[in-house]
């Protein structure tokens, strides 16, 4: 997903669900960042690593892939992008490497979308809107994996579905791996990764092979993915973007208070259905970005201009702060609820018996070990005891 | 490409280097090192090749792919074994053969990320065509196994010269977020 989605219409859900227009766009904007914060952003902004949740082109080029480099790569795609489906999910005749890559295939309505969901209840509008980019991405981003890896992320025979005059009609799509090339609708060429027969090759990361569909709110394709034993997917966007959408408006009501749990399980919004027809319009519309119809649409529900996505936003604020006070700023609680989230999937993970995101030792059986960034989380834990806080 | 890719490329670069220098010093001692460096290198290669697929790659869409490939990666370092058996003429046919060999598949792989409009092909089509070059003047020396020898070396320069050019080239890599 892009910032179409991300930030325009995730900042249209959180009005669906009842958030004011400020903070419908502190949701958007959180949600957004996630893609932007990268280590390189961090170390700009002089933020803790650890709260990084993407790495840029150029971090990846020069990303190490021995084992504590893939494992930092699995901690930020698998906790931000590619939330794991089923940690415990079972194939007969599969060894343990093999099931360990599988069980981090990103699928929505699991366990762990609950749990993010529910590790951004009692905070505020930026720890939803982090929480909302994951949630959405499992639906983007279903059947590949946040780890590296040639026999998960592995796809081909990508071809596009349309229906005309009632007709399905299949054209294969081809693909370039020039990254300076647009991708070509009409032509059906679009740029995706190379292919390196390598287990652990960066290329071999999340949905490079499937280029940016994926990402395309209007596509609806089928591929063969290298982990699905000759069977093929096929993937209607604008249908599964519908359910991130009301599925996005679910949890923000559940965030806000208006609802009392959070079901993963359902995909249905009564609030988002009233515009329905207008939102297909916008998910099925043949355009490469959305922004501007999601942003009209967003204009229409509250009546006032939206602004658009700025990355700098709310930099200046966290660079110029003192550096006891960066906690409290929007950055500064963005990076915090960025650390519970790879903390909570990186245990989760690690519980299961799966070593790719690393180890995880729990505070309170084994005291503080491990990345330094993270003691923050311990030092708020105790703060809020005394406080008498949960 | 990661960090480690690059320090793996400047370390080959830098021993083929050497390799080259010891051929050219000392051809007999030099061929036997650079006989038992090939083989140790594609039969571990193969090898790996083999466990990658009967524990991952078996079950992935088109993995059979990579057992042909270990196959006959691992065929060609077990055939290095035993060069050592054979006069040292025919050894230097071969291996100047694997050469071109390699020229040749840089200059298809190079045409194919041409046609997928990659960037790099024209690095990759100018050091294949370099290797395959190579071949010519050793047509001219067919019996002289010290002239073959040399030639050789100048090839194993010209691989070294390349993986030093990769591991301090900025590459670009296609990554879709």
């Amino acid at each position: 997903m892009q910032e179409d989605f991300h930030y325009y219409a995730t900042a249209a859900a959180a009005l669906l669900a009842g958030y004011s227009p400020e903070e419908s766009l502190e949701i958007g904007y959180a949600s957004q960042y996630t893609d932007c914060c990268s280590r390189t952003v961090l170390k700009r902004l002089k933020g803790p690593k650890g709260a990084a949740t993407t790495q840029s082109k150029t971090e990846l080029a020069d990303a190490r892939t021995d084992l504590l480099g893939l494992q930092d790569i699995t901690r930020i795609w698998s906790s931000f992008h590619f939330l794991p489906g089923d940690l415990y999910a079972s194939l007969p005749h599969r060894g343990r490497r093999y099931m360990q890559k599988y069980r981090l295939i990103c699928q929505p309505r699991s366990g762990l979308v609950k749990d993010t969901v529910q590790l951004a209840e009692g905070s505020g509008t930026v720890e939803a809107g982090l929480a909302m980019h994951v949630l959405a991405d499992t639906w983007a981003h279903r059947c590949f994996a946040g780890t590296t890896s040639l026999v998960i992320n592995g796809a081909r025979d990508f071809y596009e579905i349309r229906t005309e005059d009632g007709v399905r009609k299949e054209q294969k799509i081809s693909f370039n791996h020039n990254p300076i090339t647009p991708d070509d609708v009409d032509r059906g060429n679009y740029t995706n990764s190379f292919r390196r027969d390598e287990e652990n090759a960066i290329v071999n990361l999340g949905h490079g092979h499937a280029g940016h569909l994926p990402d395309y709110s209007f596509m609806r394709y089928r591929f063969m993915p290298a982990w699905g034993n000759y069977e093929i997917v096929e993937k209607d966007n604008p249908a599964e973007y519908y359910c991130a959408f009301c599925q996005m408006v679910n949890a923000l009501r559940f965030l806000s208070g208006s609802e009392e749990d959070f079901d993963p399980e359902e995909t249905g919004s009564p609030e988002a259905e009233k515009y329905r027809d207008r939102i297909m319009e916008i998910l099925e519309k043949r355009q490469l970005l959305a922004s501007e119809d999601w942003k009209s649409f967003w204009e229409s529900l509250c009546g006032i201009p939206m602004e658009d996505f700025s990355q700098e936003k709310y930099e200046r604020e966290y660079r110029e702060s003192a550096p006891g006070d960066r906690d409290s700023t929007f950055l500064g609680r963005f990076f915090i609820a960025a650390m519970k989230q790879k903390s909570m999937v990186t245990n989760k993970i690690f519980r299961s018996g799966n070593l790719l995101a690393g180890l995880s030792v729990e505070y309170l059986n084994g005291g503080f070990k491990g990345i330094r960034d993270f003691r923050k989380l311990v030092e708020l834990k105790e703060r809020g005891k005394t406080d008498g806080k949960p | 490409m990661g960090s480690l890719r690059r320090v793996a490329n400047a370390a080959a670069g830098i021993v083929l280097f050497i390799l080259s220098l010891l051929l050219i010093t000392d051809p007999q001692g030099g061929y036997q090192v650079v006989l038992m460096i090939l083989m140790l290198t594609f039969t571990i290669y193969g090898l790996r090749m083999l466990v990658y697929y009967f524990t991952m790659a078996r079950h992935m869409t088109g993995g059979i792919r990579l057992l042909y490939k270990g196959v006959i990666i691992l065929d060609a370092g077990l055939f290095m074994f035993y060069l050592n058996s054979i006069p040292r003429l025919y050894v230097m046919f071969y291996l100047l053969g694997g050469l071109a060999l390699s020229g040749v598949i840089d200059i298809l792989q190079a045409n194919y990320a041409r046609k997928l409009q990659a960037g790099n092909w024209r690095y990759q089509i100018f050091y294949g065509i370099l290797k395959v070059l190579i071949l010519v003047p050793a047509l001219f020396y067919l019996d002289s196994v010290r002239s073959l020898t040399y030639i050789y070396a100048a090839g194993l320069i010209h691989t070294a010269f390349t993986c030093l050019v990769t591991a301090f080239r900025r590459t670009e890599i296609v990554y879709v977020e």
